[in-house]
């Protein structure tokens, strides 16, 4: 990333804040960041997207996860400015544009998936993007959908909710591919799409 | 009143899907950290690098000098500005600390806070704090409880004399009542018995959202409110009132959506005085959000204890006399919660067995770690641990299955109500069905093929069982005061019929995962007999929900929750009916409530609807004689009695033999919490608890070293459950309603982690050679299987 790159109205700071621009969920976002800034808190606190969680701050527990140009990433990891104009998507973009669940938000609630409802944001995009590769051809069995959910922490539920939800969403996701679902809920960004 | 007068909506019972997952899969949940506030300003804690240390100066000038800090502010500064808390356990005879929220001269753990910056952002206060200039003079660290029983040890609190912070020892003589039967007597004459030591360690709740705290303030008087991550909402503004000399009604303490609590945010922090305090002094708001690393040292931990158990058998191998004596380690000094856990234990080491005499003396000490508070269980595993332990090594001792000897010991269901020898009064229930129909499941029958299936194929494999009761709907105020709880035991909801004729519930309880929010609606539908759609509940706002002193712990929202709710429900129900009846012009008593509607008994003609009577109880014009307009209500209740829930827990271990690392593949869970106000909640809270004591059992542990630097303080050193550990589990119920409660149920929140950790130590005891070293306590790490695998068995 070059100079060049800064907008021209970047003011100059000397904490090193500059402009950074993202299509946030498919919405055009340009905010002020230092270049320590990571990603959770300008998606929480410069983009108001508070739906990602951030509860280790160590990259253990996912609950921050969101997909950066459709491949997961742990925003508490991943510094703002690494970020800019990259398409994101947060768990409050995973739901279609008029307000319909996807298959596996709503397979959470019909399988008790969350209690305290803290992880879940992580686990929804978690989730997301096994389906998205799923679709795309992946194949997984419980066993490594076990594999692939120890990515995140989940303190109440005992994960029984959770990996039921998974493995209901991708059987139906499977039986009865979406076209909407399919072509990626804003134009890009989910994994396989 | 009985449960069988309720409206016909049959809403209760059913698994009705959880009203918050709309929000949560959405990331539309609202959490103290998702609020904000214009010109807020953000708090950081520098906190101690030193078990114990002498604190010789504090040097705030760089930090202060730093562009965008308020205010850099020390323990000494704040020493005459913020009072000493409260503590909600405030045992006969306890000591206790400074109770403020900086300490001043001394520091007394890792992590204990020394001084508070407050910033533009969480960036300039880390900044800030990091230019803090601290010189310490360190001291002996104690960091176990027998260097601080030791003679010469360390004094934490010199003032104190010894480390001994309380004590508290069962039988409790009453007087005017017999004298307790002289268990040292019973256990000369026993036929058998068996002693051991059992350790139970140190664990951390580590709810997936930390601790935090917002406040606003208003220079109207002035005003604040508080968004804080707690159980209590009440207690919080009880504690932050008295502290800060602000009176209650004008402190608004909001508890939004609570991401885990697990007993750990049931009682006061110093960052919830400490945040308010700046937004008074630098009138703006000002926000705390503990991060992960300070959670390891800031948050209080539960259980720790080790407990040397004895029990005596006749000949019949049924249980005549229990001694116990125990050590609790709570840190460096009480929080809020006090010794409570300690105290639970031995209030509750009888468990479900009938034990006909006790000696237990229990001792809490002092030590330079994180100070000690609830967590799920609150003394309960701590109890079952040893006691279930113990039956096992007894079990081969009296030539019996560990399943026989249980059976045996358990209160029989024709006992009921059971007074325990600590003077516990068990509701009722039927343990030994309970324990026969676990063996029943054809889980367990999977069990046993499977466990044979691992030894074949060359792994060490057992099965272990543990039986547990769980106290619950904690508890009737009248006997708070005589176990050291100063507070009420009551709690309360009031109930709005709208003037469109909807139901709006506000409960004092708090929402933290246990999704009451579905389970009230519910319990309101069916009370006001009305859909479910036309109900809403609200929690968690001082301003709107009436007081109650213990809120959310202890299992109590069911049962004691519920039963104000229809309390208050049946008031506006009866109010309704009255003007109904005015309306009418019938008499109130041939006016029945049915389908939503008010109509004359028998007469045929359509009724009023709740449209139409709250219509009429707003305008306020026609109304009977004498009656205040409006439609609003409040139900409070106090229980008569604590209720106990009760189950058994059988678990499958298999073991690799080159790491010792335990797998749990299958368990089967038996259950009774009463009355089940909506079956996949208590479904949902089994499970999850069931895996926290996995964790508890096999991995979960921070360890201090000589030092008293904690070993774990972050999710890389200390080991929760993940997904792929998760058992096959088989959870059934029964169903035993509680006299005690007007709903007749239950609390269940707890349940989970009692005996899950007995049953699956006992089932790697089961794996071990015949004969190997008792395992003797939790968690069992892969070296202690290692260990035991090694040794020879017996003959």
């Amino acid at each position: 990333m070059t100079t060049t790159d800064l907008p021209t109205t970047a003011p100059a700071r000397p904490t090193g804040e500059r402009v950074l621009t993202m299509q946030v969920n498919g919405e055009p976002v340009a905010a002020l960041a230092e270049p320590r800034t990571n990603l959770a808190d300008f998606l929480r606190e410069r983009a108001g997207r508070t739906g990602t969680h951030t509860s280790c701050h160590q990259g253990w527990c996912g609950a921050c996860t969101v997909l950066v140009d459709g491949e997961s990433a742990r925003s508490c990891l991943t510094l703002a400015v690494q970020a800019d104009r990259a398409e994101i998507t947060t768990v409050e973009g995973i739901e279609d544009p008029d307000g319909t669940l996807s298959r596996f938000q709503q397979a959470l609630i019909d399988h008790t998936g969350f209690q305290c409802g803290f992880c879940t944001p992580g686990f929804v995009v978690l989730g997301t993007e096994i389906i998205a590769e799923a679709r795309a051809g992946a194949r997984f069995d419980r066993a490594e959908l076990l594999r692939r959910l120890s990515a995140n922490i989940c303190r109440c539920t005992g994960y029984a909710g959770i990996v039921d939800a998974l493995e209901s969403a991708l059987a139906s996701a499977l039986e009865d591919p979406d076209p909407a679902e399919q072509a990626g809920r804003h134009g890009s960004g989910e994994a396989g799409a | 009143m009985t449960v069988t007068e309720q409206s016909t909506g049959g809403y209760v019972g059913r698994s009705i899907p959880s009203r918050t997952g709309d929000r949560f899969v959405r990331g539309a949940g609202r959490y103290v950290d998702d609020v904000h506030h214009n010109r807020e300003a953000t708090m950081v804690v520098l906190r101690s690098p030193h078990a114990h240390a002498r604190i010789v100066s504090v040097d705030t000038a760089a930090a202060r000098a730093i562009d965008g800090v308020y205010a850099v502010v020390t323990g000494a500064e704040l020493f005459d500005e913020i009072g000493p808390q409260q503590y909600l356990w405030d045992l006969p005879g306890q000591k206790t600390g400074h109770g403020r929220p900086l300490t001043v001269d001394k520091v007394r753990h890792v992590g204990e806070p020394v001084a508070v910056v407050v910033a533009r952002d969480q960036y300039v206060a880390e900044d800030a704090r990091d230019a803090i200039e601290v010189v310490y003079e360190p001291l002996p660290a104690v960091t176990t409880v027998d260097q601080a029983l030791a003679p010469d040890a360390p004094l934490l609190h010199e003032e104190w004399g010894d480390n001994v912070q309380v004590r508290a020892a069962w039988p409790v003589a009453i007087p005017g009542l017999p004298e307790p039967p002289d268990a040292a007597a019973a256990l000369v004459g026993a036929h058998t018995v068996v002693r051991e030591t059992f350790t139970t360690s140190r664990i951390l709740a580590n709810s997936m959202e930390t601790r935090g705290v917002v406040c606003d303030y208003d220079p109207t008087g002035p005003r604040l409110t508080i968004h804080t991550s707690t159980q209590s909402p009440h207690q919080i503004r009880e504690g932050v009132a008295a502290m800060l000399g602000v009176p209650e009604n004008r402190i608004r303490v909001i508890a939004p959506d609570v991401g885990g609590a697990f007993g750990m945010k049931a009682v006061l922090y110093p960052e919830e005085v400490l945040v308010p305090y700046f937004a008074l002094r630098l009138r703006r708001p000002v926000r705390f959000t503990e991060q992960r690393d300070e959670a390891f040292v800031a948050s209080t931990p539960s259980r720790d204890q080790r407990m040397e158990l004895e029990i005596g058998f006749d000949a019949d191998a049924r249980i005549v006399g229990l001694r116990a004596r125990y050590l609790i380690d709570l840190g460096s000094a009480p929080s809020t919660c006090g010794a409570g856990t300690g105290w639970a234990t031995g209030a509750l080491l009888c468990g479900p067995y009938a034990v006909p005499a006790v000696d237990i003396q229990a001792t809490a000490v002092v030590t330079n770690k994180t100070p000690l508070g609830a967590y799920r269980g609150f003394g309960q595993p701590e109890a079952n641990f040893p006691m279930e332990r113990l039956l096992d090594l007894a079990a081969p001792q009296l030539g019996l299955d560990p399943v026989e000897l249980r059976r045996r010991n358990l209160v029989p269901p024709d006992a009921f109500p059971f007074t325990t020898a600590t003077g516990q009064l068990l509701d009722s229930g039927d343990y030994p069905q309970m324990l026969g129909m676990a063996l029943d499941r054809p889980a367990y029958a999977e069990m046993l093929r499977e466990r044979d299936q691992i030894r074949a194929a060359g792994r060490p494999a057992g099965i272990g069982v543990a039986f547990f009761n769980e106290c619950t709907n904690f508890g009737p105020s009248g006997v708070f005061p005589l176990i050291g709880i100063t507070t009420g035991g009551w709690d309360a909801t009031s109930a709005t019929v709208e003037p469109d004729g909807r139901v709006r519930v506000v409960s004092s309880q708090t929402p933290m995962g246990q999704d009451l929010e579905t389970a009230f609606a519910q319990l309101a539908a069916d009370r006001f007999g009305v859909p479910l759609d036309h109900v809403t509940v609200r929690f968690g706002d001082t301003d709107s929900s009436h007081y109650t002193a213990y809120a959310s712990g202890a299992s109590r929202a069911a049962g004691i929750g519920g039963s104000s709710l229809i309390l208050a429900a049946d008031k506006a129900v009866d109010k309704m009916r009255r003007i109904a009846a005015h309306l009418l012009e019938a008499d109130p008593d041939d006016v029945e409530h049915a389908d939503g509607e008010f109509r004359v008994r028998g007469a045929g003609a359509t009724g009023l609807s709740y449209a139409t009577v709250a219509a009429a109880a707003y305008q306020g014009g026609n109304l009977p004689e004498g009656m205040e307009p409006g439609l609003e209500t409040l139900g409070a209740f106090d229980p008569q009695a604590l209720a106990f829930s009760y189950g058994v827990v059988v678990a499958l271990v298999d073991i690799d033999p080159d790491t010792g690392q335990v797998r749990v593949p299958r368990m089967v869970f038996g259950h009774d919490c009463g009355t089940q106000l909506n079956p996949r909640i208590v479904d949902a809270q089994i499970v999850g608890g069931a895996l926290q004591g996995l964790g508890a059992a096999l991995t979960e542990e921070i360890v201090y070293d000589e030092s008293g630097q904690p070993g774990a303080v972050g999710f890389a050193d200390y080991l929760m459950p993940i997904a792929p550990e998760i058992p096959e589990l088989d959870v059934f119920h029964t169903v035993t309603p509680t006299p005690f409660a007007l709903n007749g149920a239950k609390g269940v929140g707890e349940s989970g982690v009692i005996a899950a950790p007995s049953a699956i130590a006992n089932a790697v005891q089961d794996a071990l050679p015949a004969g190997a070293t008792p395992l003797t306590s939790i968690p069992v790490l892969p070296e202690r299987v290692l260990a035991g695998l090694a040794e020879e068995p017996a003959r």
